[in-house]
């Protein structure tokens, strides 16, 4: 089955979603050799097409993005595996569903203890003192006499 | 230019001005100020046509604005025109993604944080507002909680956006209650609103009926919070807790804040309403948020407003005390003592009944303070003699003397107010700890979350007659905690005394730090001290015999003590007594030990912090690790569903 894909340089990791790409070459002719399902495919393409520099895709007809990893070689033909990359493919439908967080970093709870978080092992101290206090000094105390009288 | 700017995270990728996170508003917003909220967007990344400004601004009349697109909503007004310190109301629901700068132009004491704000009475409608989750499905309702003129009417305001009705994609449409849902009017006194649930329907589907009673004068409704409608009733009776869309009918996660009474069934509501006294708002089920007062769930006992605090007027009649100053004193013992004095044998008649003069003296001691500062003005008066038995010594010429008529009183030293370092977590322990360093008393670690937000009064309470002190922590008017101490420093007269004082200081130097570590090398050390105090009582006393029975009781008080501090070591450290108190500091101190943290500068951004927060995914930005996600995905194979899955359970940057 013949394929028209785009090429592109991923540059993040598999887990953002909207990943940095660059593309190298849109309209690129291929043909699958073999696929379990759609999410996981094997390419095969002309060394010409510069795929080889490569390492994501995206195929419209699948409406897709694919991981793509080199594999055989063999002549002017190379095959690549292409792992479908449903994290940026289907943000459009799956971001609207319900989730609860557990850690986010727009919508943290500054009432949840975060066990995370590394701590220095020496504590800082803060004084606040009262303006007031006693004067034990010659001037600044007294006596109480305390005598048997009326 | 403004004054003061709402925390905004720049978001890198968007060309917005910031997005706001949680953040309340506390403070008061007086007349002629400004209270602007611009550049509200809906906005979703790829989809330029969801983006919307909005303008609101609020200064004394009342504001409302609605954002109808989407069925996001917005609310903001100000329920009360003679009063614009309120701010009575925003409500904010179901809005995704929300991008939003705020300017306060001219706003006197506003405060700003991106933390919720400790409940208090007084401003329990700010705190309400600073609960809100705007990022989360809650609808809120906020109820004004009626506040008393001087003339004893109580102005209220209620916002309802409890509804029952159509939801389109517009909003709200098509609802009977709507009609109603802001109303605001006077009620005369004696006038009563209150709620009850209707039995059978619970939950999210929850339906508050309202009950009235008494005079309502100028009642109004508005739909819009602009355009007010008087009204020649009270406008509605009930708010339904549920909402219609397209998709059918739904509930919210519901917040429910109100001020106004809800009882836990319809008698009870009416005994509310018809003054029956067998029923007050302290029976409400939100009494707790109404009030504040906590523990939220113990309504048992009796609320008071603030502690009440002993007045006690005790007089001597057979032993009078004076405060003296050194000079008084010396001019008094010369006399006792000198032989020759002219008016010796006066003295001798009037102190008969004494074995000898010295035994007239029953106690001395030093104070670290002017004690008629503490006995206050009316409790002392000057002494022209100090009568010793019924000889009265003239203190003429000899320094100042007051006669103490009533020995009581307190003194306040001042106040601290304990305030938040983090607005998080992190401000309570283990992770702060809070000491308090009291003169004469000893340090305490405190527990912070007693004192945390409140004005902490220090006062002292003193005993002339035992040297003993109280010193109190109060907070909110109650006493939250109090300390003994040892404040006067006993002055030996007779070996009797010097025997007790030295003990007084072993005492001091075994307990006093608390060590338990230290407490059988300080045994023997103080056993030489009572040793060599009881000598020098026996010198003084002239009897060697003295000396040995000072020196043994000495060293059995010591042993005594010794066994003491070490069974209760870690109870205190401090609480010296006598004289070695006045070298220690003689201010209150409270100290904070806080754990700093070290973590990296991008520790928010690439790790979060914990959440457990609801919402749609494309509410959260930057790293997002889900504790569960009902995905909804049509187009993915079962196997991406289940990668999709494991990527947002295990975490993601969005």
């Amino acid at each position: 089955m013949a394929l028209t894909i785009d090429l592109y340089n991923n540059f993040s990791d598999p887990t953002v979603v909207h990943k940095k790409m660059s593309l190298i070459k849109s309209a690129v002719n291929c043909e699958i050799t073999q696929s379990v399902d759609v999410d996981e495919l094997d390419l095969l393409f002309d060394m010409d097409t510069g795929v080889n520099t490569c390492n994501y895709a995206y195929i419209a007809a699948f409406a897709r993005y694919y991981f793509l990893t080199p594999g055989i070689v063999n002549g002017n033909q190379m095959i690549m595996h292409a792992s479908s990359d449903p994290l940026t493919s289907f943000w459009n439908s799956y971001s609207a569903s319900q989730c609860v967080a557990e850690r986010s970093s727009s919508h943290g709870n500054p009432n949840l203890v975060d066990d995370m978080l590394p701590f220095k092992p020496n504590p800082k101290i803060i004084v606040r003192q009262l303006a007031t206090g006693f004067t034990p000094t010659t001037t600044g105390g007294c006596y109480i006499l305390t005598v048997g009288g009326k | 230019m403004p004054d003061t700017y709402f925390p905004c995270e720049q978001n890198e990728n968007e060309t917005l001005p910031g997005r706001v996170q949680n953040f309340w508003i506390d403070g008061y917003i007086q007349e002629g100020d400004y209270f602007i909220l611009a550049n509200f967007d809906n906005y979703i990344p790829g989809d330029a046509t969801h983006k919307y400004y909005y303008f609101c601004r609020w200064k004394t009349v009342s504001v409302y604005g609605r954002v109808q697109n989407d069925g996001y909503t917005f609310y903001m007004n100000k329920g009360n025109d003679s009063d614009s310190r309120f701010l009575n109301g925003i409500i904010m629901y179901d809005i995704p993604n929300l991008n939003i700068s705020v300017t306060l132009t001219n706003a006197v004491n506003i405060v700003y944080s991106p933390l919720p704000l400790v409940s208090s009475k007084e401003n329990q409608l700010i705190s309400f507002i600073s609960n809100v989750d705007f990022f989360s499905d809650q609808n809120v309702l906020l109820i004004n909680y009626p506040y008393d003129t001087d003339d004893g009417i109580k102005e209220f305001a209620i916002n309802n956006v409890w509804a029952h009705g159509t939801w389109s994609s517009t909003g709200l449409s098509n609802m009977g209650a709507q009609n109603y849902r802001m109303v605001k009017g006077k009620m005369e006194a004696g006038a009563r609103i209150s709620f009850y649930p209707q039995p059978g329907v619970v939950d999210g589907k929850l339906k508050l009926n309202v009950l009235t009673s008494g005079t309502f004068d100028g009642l109004q409704y508005s739909t819009d919070g602009v355009n007010w409608h008087d009204s020649g009733s009270f406008p509605f009776d009930f708010f339904y807790k549920e909402r219609t869309n397209e998709n059918g009918t739904f509930d919210f996660g519901l917040t429910f804040y109100a001020s106004v009474p809800v009882f836990k069934d319809k008698t009870t509501a009416q005994k509310y309403v018809n003054n029956d006294p067998s029923v007050s708002e302290k029976d409400a089920e939100n009494w707790p948020q109404i009030s504040g007062d906590y523990p939220i769930s113990n309504t048992t006992g009796s609320t008071l407003p603030s502690s009440v605090f002993g007045d006690v007027k005790l007089k001597g009649f057979f032993t009078q005390q004076y405060i003296c100053d050194a000079t008084c004193l010396q001019a008094l013992a010369n006399d006792l003592f000198d032989t020759t004095a002219p008016a010796w044998e006066t003295i001798k008649k009037g102190l008969e009944m004494y074995a000898a003069n010295i035994d007239a003296v029953m106690g001395l001691s030093f104070w670290p303070f002017d004690v008629s500062t503490f006995v206050g003005a009316g409790n002392y008066a000057a002494a022209q003699y100090i009568w010793l038995g019924g000889y009265g010594w003239d203190t003429t010429g000899h320094g100042t003397c007051n006669h103490i008529i009533y020995a009581s009183g307190y003194k306040d030293l001042g106040t601290v107010r304990i305030i938040p370092s983090f607005n998080s977590w992190r401000d309570y322990e283990p992770y702060t700890k809070l000491f308090v360093s009291i003169p004469f008393c000893g340090t305490y670690q405190l527990d912070l979350s007693r004192y945390m937000g409140k004005d902490v009064r220090v006062r002292y309470w003193i005993d002339t007659r035992t040297n003993g002190c109280i010193c109190g922590l109060i907070a909110d008017g109650y006493l939250m905690d109090y300390f003994n101490g040892q404040m006067g420093v006993t002055m030996p007269i007779n070996l009797t005394d010097y025997t007790a004082y030295a003990n007084s200081q072993i005492n001091t130097l075994l307990g006093g730090g608390g060590q338990a570590i230290n407490a059988f090398g300080g045994a023997t050390n103080a056993a030489n001290a009572g040793a060599v105090a009881g000598m020098g009582g026996a010198l003084l006393a002239g009897g060697a015999t003295a000396a040995i029975g000072g020196a043994v009781t000495g060293a059995k008080t010591v042993y005594g003590l010794t066994m003491n501090n070490i069974n209760n070591y870690n109870k205190t450290k401090g609480g010296s007594s006598s004289m070695l108190n006045c070298y220690l500091p003689q201010t209150v101190d409270f100290f904070f030990e806080i754990q700093e943290s070290c973590e990296p500068k991008n520790y928010n951004s690439m790790f979060g912090a914990p959440s457990l927060t609801g919402g749609q995914i494309f509410n959260f930005t930057g790293y997002l690790k889900c504790q569960s996600v009902k995905l909804e995905c049509g187009i993915a194979t079962e196997r991406e569903r289940e990668k999709l899955k494991s990527l947002l359970l295990g975490g993601v940057y969005i």
